[in-house]
């Protein structure tokens, strides 16, 4: 009886699919005119996020490999993107794909030499290549201007059309959520995205079924940085002043972090991980040198009481069973 | 001024090694990077500093009742939010997480109660040095580097030789076949966590001590630390974690003092990169056949 | 059921942000009331700093309020923890930008978080008066940005004269830390000791709130042979070099800037900082009725000895009140206002903003002797 109820409602959702996509649409285009300019802010900030932990979704969640040192692609496609745009005067579109695909670039180089390690090898690895980068902006006075940063990053341009106002600029990032998510859910769907989940399931056995692991792990880490050097390059140009501080090992963390809530390997999680640990510090302002601390506190509580994420839908392998009940996230 | 150098570089890295014991220790039972160590360690030499400077108790009273009380912290840390992951088979990065959750929770915790400002740390033990024409070495310099080998090797020992030692290696090497053998592996698991934090109160306290100023902040860059010499030496290979340790000491120092002061942090973790790709399981690891 | 979390979770944080939308634009309510918020780390690497910011701007809010406040109303303080991070402040800066019943901001203590907030506060036309940012660039990003405090083009040049002329030394040996500030008094330092005689024969610097260990930088200095160090950083590595320079018995005068005078040096490095000399722009004499009310209102208040960092910002508090006096509650006529000041007495000095918005403040020498800062000149 309870399944027919169930039935019945999940067939009232899905003839009705349309109507929910087009208020949900409608209510995303209209909310920066309802909401203060402060909370468009957060939402920007939590927009940026989103594409950080998807993309650090594809590499950790997806394939499997624990990634540390993401901030490093950020903050290697901020740079970018805000001296290409400061020195060349060239649009927004061209300085941050260049920014993004420089970044790709060094991850490739990055990845070949370092995906062969395993689990907290790896980790570290990354961690070590995210200081690395760090140190480098911090000390190359003459490229980044080291801890002075980039002040007077220019506003967006694309075509001819000038980025101004936070709408606009909320407009823009709406959009690079959107493109990401629909971009990131065809690479798990396709081919790449099934070798990149046999990567995490048993990279031994699909080793064996012919898939060059090395390979496609490089590929998972190359798109990632990709689109996290995006993510970059839109951050640099919105708060128009960046330094080596913004991209520390601390920073990539708290991408990690998100992920880990909202879902390994969740794309819409991720995306909830990140609004929620955007906000919650906002929210728990008032209660002011206890936030860090009720902050802590309740991250580690939402990892004890729901390890798998909040969108997680995968049901762990227990180990030492043959029968392995595994249902597929969308 | 090499000889010096060299000195400094090895204190550098004996106090490295001191914090990545207590952590390799643990991540090779557990597989876990242990965020919270770097917290713990700075903890346990904070309570030491409140128990000499409010209390007024002497130092080593003081320096055993931290060890104390800092190893119960570890099997709280270990209890409440490591247990309930491990009961239900989360992935490894979730119990991550919550290390993270917990460094945050302690360190800001610590800030609130304490304060935030560098506080001094009195130089109780041996404040003599022994001077020669270039340079010079304090006793402190010595006992650092003594006590992390005399550490290393009593731990080894205790591994190798006691009852639950064997206990800690069985349950290191296969969690499930040690529970069918009848070991309790939550006690050797909470054990372990116990034996990590009182040698990271050793580390923090003697750290604290020789810098003569403990801060709030110092947990984050000593546990990095002691993640790449636990790393570069071998995970849970003790020898490994010292030998880890030194190395990155020595290569900061003669980084610092040949190149350029402000590329030294990388220089460090260039080289653990540099290492981990020719040998990938660290200096002193062995490769692991991985079973199908 | 998945799909039906999703919607519960949106539906959830949508309210969420409605709430906080609407928390967020109050408008005075309380008319008896005039609100300055004061943003600056409370929690992580510069904590200490942003907690001499509160209790000196504390301090000041009580003499205000015990003296009929501003107008008649009182005066209301609203903290906000920037965390020393560009973010965290630019968000603080948009949500009071947003809050009518904030007249003006006093913030923030790094130039990074003050220049990453700078852009916020300048197209939402609200007062960023920075007690302590010294980044060359921080007032022009807009002519809403106000400082409190010498840049380094003016503090560094006057500490090279005290190194070359007042303590005679020639062959300078200069430690700083890896910031703006760091590195702008490192470059103004050099320049001005160079033009009057000094000899630079090593420049070493250090990542800030993760360094413990100089021996190594410290060696390496011992092997040049200098007169004197020139230490470029705050307190706490300053304590821990002069402590690590004994350590290794080198024996070499020391000289600070305006960041060290702070009781906790002494408290940290004891009598390995005696003899230091530093550059400063507050310090209580006999004479400066005003320097010595602070001190001892904020002993007795406290328990400690204010640093210049609370003298700096207990001023900022001081002027801005002064302009909200006079101007009214109008953002933009309080700008007007604040940027008109001149010759305001303060504990740190006679202040007069110039056309952009700095200060110029005199400057003293001060010697560590007996564990106690002494005026030397």
């Amino acid at each position: 009886m309870i399944k027919t109820i169930n039935e019945s409602i999940k067939n009232r959702i899905a003839s009705n699919r349309i109507v929910i996509y087009s208020a949900v649409i409608i209510g995303l285009i209209s909310l920066p005119f309802m909401l203060t300019p402060f909370i468009v802010r957060m939402l920007i900030m939590a927009g940026i996020y989103m594409v950080l932990a998807m993309s650090l979704n594809l590499i950790t969640g997806v394939t499997g490999q624990l990634s540390l040192g993401h901030a490093a692609f950020y903050g290697i496609g901020a740079y970018t993107s805000a001296l290409l745009s400061i020195k060349l005067g060239w649009g927004f579109i061209t300085t941050a794909f260049l920014g993004a695909g420089l970044t790709a670039v060094i991850a490739v180089l990055l990845g070949m030499a370092t995906l062969k390690l395993q689990g907290a090898y790896l980790a570290i690895v990354t961690l070590g290549f995210s200081e690395i980068v760090r140190i480098i902006l911090l000390n190359w006075m003459s490229l980044t201007r080291g801890p002075m940063g980039i002040t007077g990053i220019p506003r967006p341009r694309i075509l001819s059309f000038q980025f101004t106002s936070s709408t606009e600029y909320y407009y823009l990032i709406l959009i690079m959520v959107v493109v990401t998510y629909i971009s990131m859910n065809r690479i798990i769907e396709s081919r790449l995205g099934r070798a990149f989940r046999a990567i995490k399931e048993d990279d031994l056995a699909a080793q064996s079924m012919g898939i060059n692991v090395l390979k496609y792990k490089v590929m998972a880490f190359t798109l990632s940085a990709f689109y996290a050097g995006l993510a970059g390059s839109f951050y640099a140009h919105y708060v128009t002043y960046i330094d080596p501080q913004s991209f520390a090992f601390g920073e990539s963390i708290q991408i990690l972090s998100m992920v880990v809530l909202g879902g390994l390997g969740s794309m819409p999680g991720v995306m909830v991980g990140a609004g929620i640990l955007v906000f919650a510090p906002e929210l728990m302002r008032s209660l002011a040198e206890y936030r860090m601390v009720i902050y802590g506190g309740i991250l580690s509580t939402m990892m004890i009481v729901r390890p798998q994420g909040i969108l997680g839908g995968r049901k762990v392998k227990k180990k030492g069973r043959d029968t392995v009940v595994v249902t597929e996230s969308s | 001024m090499f000889i010096q150098q060299m000195i400094n570089g090895i204190t550098l890295g004996s106090t490295y090694a001191l914090t990545a014991i207590g952590y390799t220790m643990v991540f090779g039972i557990l597989e876990l990077v242990n965020f919270s160590h770097g917290t713990v360690y700075m903890f346990g030499a904070f309570i030491c500093l409140i128990l000499m400077s409010t209390f007024g108790l002497n130092f080593f009273i003081a320096f055993g009742i931290s060890i104390v009380l800092t190893g119960a912290l570890g099997i709280a840390i270990d209890r409440i939010a490591l247990l309930p992951l491990r009961k239900r088979n989360a992935p490894k990065v979730t119990a991550l997480i919550s290390t993270i959750g917990v460094s945050i929770f302690l360190q800001n915790l610590v800030m609130v109660l304490w304060g935030s400002e560098t506080k001094n740390f009195p130089r109780v033990i041996a404040t003599k040095h022994i001077q020669y024409d270039s340079f010079r070495i304090s006793y402190l310099q010595i006992i650092i580097l003594v006590t992390s080998l005399v550490l290393m090797l009593g731990l080894t020992l205790f591994i190798k030789k006691t009852k639950i030692g064997k206990a800690m290696r069985a349950t290191a090497q296969n969690i499930e076949v040690a529970k069918l053998m009848g070991i309790n592996v939550d006690f050797i698991i909470s054990f372990t966590f116990f034996l990590g934090a009182t040698l990271a109160t050793v580390a923090g306290v003697m750290v604290g001590m020789y810098y003569q100023s403990v801060d709030p902040m110092m947990g984050f860059m000593a546990g990095l630390k002691a993640f790449s010499a636990a790393v570069l030496g071998g995970i849970g290979i003790l020898p490994g974690a010292v030998l880890g340790g030194i190395l990155i000491g020595v290569s900061e120092t003669i980084a610092t003092g040949y190149i350029h002061s402000g590329y030294r942090d990388a220089i460090a973790f260039g080289i653990l990169i540099a290492v981990l790709l020719i040998k990938p399981t660290g200096l002193l690891g062995k490769a692991v056949q991985k079973k199908v | 059921m998945k799909k039906k979390i999703i919607v519960l979770l949106s539906v959830i944080m949508i309210v969420g942000l409605i709430a906080t939308g609407c928390a967020g634009s109050k408008t005075s309510t309380d008319t008896n009331e005039v609100v300055v918020a004061v943003t600056a780390p409370f929690t992580g690497d510069y904590a200490q700093y942003g907690n001499a910011f509160k209790t000196a701007t504390e301090l000041k809010q009580k003499e205000i309020n015990e003296t009929g406040g501003i107008n008649g109303k009182t005066l209301k303080l609203e903290f906000y923890d920037d965390k020393n991070d560009a973010k965290e402040a630019s968000n603080i800066a948009q949500r009071l930008v947003d809050d009518k019943s904030v007249l003006g901001v006093i913030g923030n203590f790094s130039s990074s978080a003050s220049l990453a907030a700078a852009s916020v506060y300048e197209s939402g036309g609200l007062v960023q008066f920075s007690p302590t940012a010294s980044h060359t660039d921080f007032t022009k990003q807009g002519n809403y940005m106000f400082r409190n405090i010498n840049t380094q083009a003016i503090e560094a040049p006057m500490a090279a004269d005290m190194v070359v002329n007042e303590m005679n030394k020639e062959k300078i040996a200069v430690i700083y830390i890896n910031n703006d500030w760091g590195i702008t008094a490192k470059d103004h330092f050099i320049e001005a000791a160079t033009d009057i005689g000094g000899t630079i024969v090593a420049e070493e610097s250090f990542i800030g709130g993760q360094t413990q260990d100089f021996t190594s930088i410290l060696t390496k200095i011992n092997g040049t042979n200098p007169d004197v160090i020139f230490i470029a950083a705050f307190y706490s590595e300053t304590g821990m070099i002069a402590q690590q320079l004994q350590q290794l018995g080198y024996d070499y005068p020391l000289a600070g800037l305006s960041a060290l005078y702070n009781e906790e040096l002494i408290k940290l490095a004891g009598d390995t900082v005696e003899g230091l000399y530093l550059t400063t722009n507050f310090f209580p004499s006999e004479s400066d009725t005003i320097v010595t009310d602070f001190l001892n209102d904020y002993k007795e208040a406290y328990g400690q000895e204010p640093d210049q960092f609370a003298a700096v910002a207990y001023d900022t508090l001081g002027m801005l009140a002064k302009a909200i006096e006079v101007a009214g509650e109008d953002r933009v006529a309080i700008r007007d206002e604040l940027a008109k000041i001149s010759d305001y007495e303060g504990v740190t000095g006679n202040t007069t903003f110039n056309e952009n918005r700095d200060v110029i403040k005199t400057m003293r020498i001060l010697q560590i002797q007996d564990g106690k800062f002494k005026l030397f000149k």
